[in-house]
């Protein structure tokens, strides 16, 4: 029995079609995945079905709750049937929260809207929702305000609000885009029981076919507004019948079958950057990158992986800025930073360059593309005659400097930002997320143009990722850090295959396969928790509240891992007293 | 990489597309822009050319037509002491002119400038500055320019500008300084911060072009704020002091007469309205022209 009847779908926004003739149905208890590229028309399709979208938006077909009508009912029913029998989770839980009011009254409030209770009920009840999305201490948590929460906890606070009222439907937009892959794997496993205690439909958006191949039962690709593809996701998956979603799925990098590159060969001989026991504090005893040692060669990517809040920006930023450290030493092209004179580090800073995530954010919105390029060159007084070189180099045509920044899209943008990093004829680019912001597809054409400069340029990368699999596919030698410190650091083929921190394990298994029959054969270990604060007291190894293995010990090892701290030995190696040589 | 790329046939290098001619381009493209460029050029040449080519001086006093209303020999009409209007406020609004525009490019150049190196440097930079601009704030700022305004010699006009937009400065630059601590952590900052672009540099490159749209805002306000206030100094005999005029002056005299002479009094107003609708309607255009974002007619 179908909850929600979608037929012939059609939003537009004036005379542009957002949405085409779409449609789709899901019973009770079933998952569909609507998965697309932004732009595919996903996130207006369900504000059409929920009439959330602007009084501009012409909505045309037919959506059916239970085979009531809901396109071109009155707003007074609508309102009814949002959030008790329709209910939805948006993709950024910090905007959909009130600042100002505890979480709890946030939750009651949902729950008093469509249910007769009283203040005391309404807030009892809002205590176990949040002890059903499986937060600590629910009663003290109700009464904390929105910012005490990190986003995760946010999140399964959205999720507690939606089923509030044991909806029909639940719809999620991207409801785990912005988050860790550990926590990512813990809202979905939230996700999961929500569904089985309300047994509601569920239309799941998202662009991560791993998310997908995990949680839906259904898929429905979409594209520029239409329905591409539809089925069971094992068959979609194993056999998709159209190009696009077949493009799609190879655009994706799997983390089971991404072979490292360079196997077996010996590592170059130059090194262009070493760090040594680097630290940094922010007020005394804080410290957000602590003794953190690694070196980078000519030619060489490392793959620098983590959860946000574990350093990992701080670390670029206090190698970028190429001033003395507090403690330790970092080491570029053979010079330490702490005795460089002000024309030396402006001479290294040619050899040293970066590309941000978000490249609308990183190209000045006011520059013309050729004054965002010629801006390094001036800089450093080279000929400007470069400019259209550089954009052929990346793909771009000249004609296109005489542009703005906002005039191109996500990918093109992250090209031009590639493009002044390249001007100065760097030896080391800084790669910080530089493709988490695009479309997959767009985002397999950047990775392949960093290949193909790297192969070009003998460039040496240092690849900042929170996407595992994506620095399976491009690095030669992964750092995983872990609250300011490396925890596991050695070739990305022995890291990736043989991972020998805990630490390590545990966020490579909570990475989503695009593959619905692996994905759900494989044992589901969620890490429980998420980074802790740094500014709080550590002693031993830091990350023993999370580690699996930590409660399984042995009282006498249990102690070594509480009182003393693992060290990192060498370049190929995990900070783990119970490191295990074995494959995972 | 140069011997990878310079293999590709070299090319010309095109006419830089450079920020100064977009930005100029899509101001005249704009009909606010024309039409404020237009008026105030028409103002300023009225202003400058205009006495000359009357009949009358500014010194003139013609005997035989006292509060005389327009004709063909006073265009705009006499004065009580039979001054011609026209040439008198011609010679008002050239001051008028001059100095509403000077104090406000004055005061938002000194505001942007002061607000952005607190905000980018922050520190002692900060602290230092933003004592000078408290300091400047709780004085009283109509007061001071009373008192220093008799010792001021006679058409030290340029003095009374520096007074006016010494003291205009303070509350933008505090804005400014905000937005300056918000635009140094933006990534193109530090992206320019990497290739290793000096500070200030940065500041006149990246920070203050990315808040031109407030500077040119308040620059347009302080046109008419910098008119006002010398209008309201002028009424109270601490401004332009005679035999130099400004619309302000003239304005105040007029309004003696203005109920049975009203041409003494409405060229003056009418004038000033016009002035600062033709800043207003160019700042509008400059404004949509240096944002890339804000619509309107592009490219």
């Amino acid at each position: 029995m179908n909850v929600l009847e979608v037929r012939d779908l059609g939003v537009r926004f004036g005379e542009v079609p957002a949405v085409r003739g779409l449609g789709f149905a899901v019973a009770g208890g079933e998952v569909l995945g609507v998965v697309g590229e932004s732009g595919s028309g996903k996130s207006a399709a369900v504000l059409a079905v929920l009439g959330l979208l602007p009084p501009k938006a012409v909505v045309t077909g037919s959506v059916r709750l239970h085979g009531r009508e809901l396109v071109g009912a009155p707003d007074k029913e609508l309102t009814a049937l949002r959030g008790k029998a329709l209910a939805m989770v948006f993709q950024d839980p910090l905007a959909a929260l009130t600042p100002v009011h505890r979480v709890g009254a946030q939750i009651a409030e949902a729950v008093r809207v469509h249910q007769d209770l009283s203040r005391r009920q309404a807030w009892a009840r809002a205590v176990e929702l949040l002890d059903l999305v499986g937060i600590a201490e629910p009663a003290r948590a109700a009464r904390a305000f929105p910012h005490e929460f990190s986003g995760g906890m946010r999140q399964r606070v959205m999720i507690a609000m939606a089923v509030a009222n044991d909806p029909d439907v639940l719809i999620c937009d991207e409801p785990t885009t912005a988050l860790d892959v550990t926590v990512q794997a813990q809202v979905l496993e939230v996700l999961r029981d929500a569904r089985r205690e309300t047994g509601a439909a569920v239309v799941f958006v998202t662009h991560d076919l791993g998310v997908v191949a995990g949680i839906a039962d259904r898929v429905l690709v979409m594209r520029e507004g239409r329905a591409v593809e539809s089925g069971p996701v094992e068959e979609v998956f194993a056999r998709p019948r159209m190009p696009y979603t077949r493009e799609l799925l190879a655009a994706t990098p799997r983390l089971d079958r991404e072979a490292a590159v360079l196997r077996g060969v010996p590592r170059p001989p130059v090194p262009v950057l070493r760090v040594e026991n680097l630290v940094k504090e922010y007020r005394r005893g804080v410290r957000v990158v602590d003794r953190v040692s690694l070196d980078i060669r000519a030619g060489e990517t490392l793959g620098l992986v983590g959860e946000s809040g574990c350093g990992k920006t701080t670390l670029l930023m206090e190698i970028l800025g190429l001033a003395a450290p507090r403690h330790g030493r970092v080491v570029v092209f053979g010079r330490d930073t702490a005795r460089l004179g002000r024309r030396d580090r402006l001479a290294l800073r040619r050899d040293l360059q970066i590309v941000f995530q978000d490249p609308m954010a990183s190209l000045d919105p006011r520059m013309t593309v050729h004054d965002i390029l010629a801006e390094p060159l001036r800089m450093h007084r080279l000929p400007l005659d470069r400019v259209p070189e550089l954009l052929r180099l990346v793909g771009l045509a000249p004609e296109h400097a005489a542009r703005y920044p906002q005039d191109f899209s996500g990918g093109q943008r992250q090209r031009i930002a590639i493009a002044r990093a390249l001007a100065l004829e760097p030896r080391l680019l800084v790669l910080d997320e530089p493709v988490s912001a695009l479309d997959v597809r767009i985002r397999a054409g950047v990775v392949e143009l960093l290949a193909e400069l790297k192969a070009r340029l003998g460039l040496a990368y240092l690849f900042v990722a929170h996407d595992l699999a994506l620095v399976r596919r491009i690095a030669d030698r992964v750092a995983v850090m872990y609250l300011g410190r490396i925890a596991e650091i050695g070739p990305a083929e022995r890291v990736f295959s043989a991972p020998r921190h805990p630490y390590t394990r545990a966020l490579l298994a909570a990475v989503p396969l695009p593959d619905p029959v692996a994905e759900r054969a494989r044992p589901r270990v969620p890490l429980a928790g998420e980074t802790p604060s740094p500014a709080g007291p550590l002693t031993g190894c830091r990350f023993r509240a999370r580690c699996p293995v930590y409660p399984g010990l042995p009282e006498t090892a249990r102690s070594r891992c509480a009182g003393e701290e693992p060290e990192l030995e060498g370049q190929d190696g995990a900070a783990c007293h119970h490191a295990s040589g074995g494959a995972r | 990489m140069t011997t990878d790329v310079t293999t590709e046939a070299p090319v010309a290098a095109p006419a830089a597309p450079s920020r100064r001619r977009v930005v100029a381009g899509r101001f005249l493209a704009s009909w606010r822009g024309r039409a404020g460029l237009a008026l105030l050029a028409a103002l300023f040449l009225l202003a400058f050319a205009g006495p000359p080519a009357a009949a009358w001086s500014f010194e003139d006093r013609d005997f035989l037509a006292f509060l005389s209303p327009p004709t063909a020999a006073h265009w705009f009409g006499t004065t009580q002491s039979g001054a011609d209007v026209f040439v008198v406020t011609m010679h008002g609004m050239r001051r008028s002119l001059l100095i509403g525009l000077l104090v406000a490019v004055v005061s938002t150049a000194v505001a942007a400038v002061v607000g952005a190196f607190a905000g980018y440097y922050l520190g002692w930079t900060d602290r230092v500055l933003g004592w000078v601009t408290d300091l400047l704030l709780v004085l009283p700022a109509f007061l001071i320019i009373a008192v220093l305004s008799p010792a001021l010699g006679q058409g030290a006009w340029l003095v009374m500008v520096g007074l006016l937009a010494a003291f205009m400065w303070m509350v933008t630059s505090k804005m400014v300084r905000g937005l300056a601590v918000s635009l140094r952590k933006r990534e193109y900052v530090l992206a320019a911060r990497f290739m290793g672009v000096p500070g200030y540099k940065i500041i006149f490159r990246h920070v203050i072009p990315n808040m031109s749209s407030l500077l040119i805002v308040d620059a347009t306000l302080n046109v008419s704020a910098a008119i006002l206030t010398e209008t309201t100094l002028s009424y109270f005999g601490f401004g332009v002091r005679p035999p130099e005029v400004s619309l302000g002056g003239l304005i105040a005299d007029g309004a003696a007469t203005a109920l049975y002479a009203p041409w003494t009094f409405w060229f003056a107003a009418g004038l000033l309205i016009l002035t600062i609708l033709a800043v207003n309607l160019a700042g509008d255009a400059l404004r949509d022209a240096f944002d890339p974002a804000s619509g309107g007619a592009r490219r």
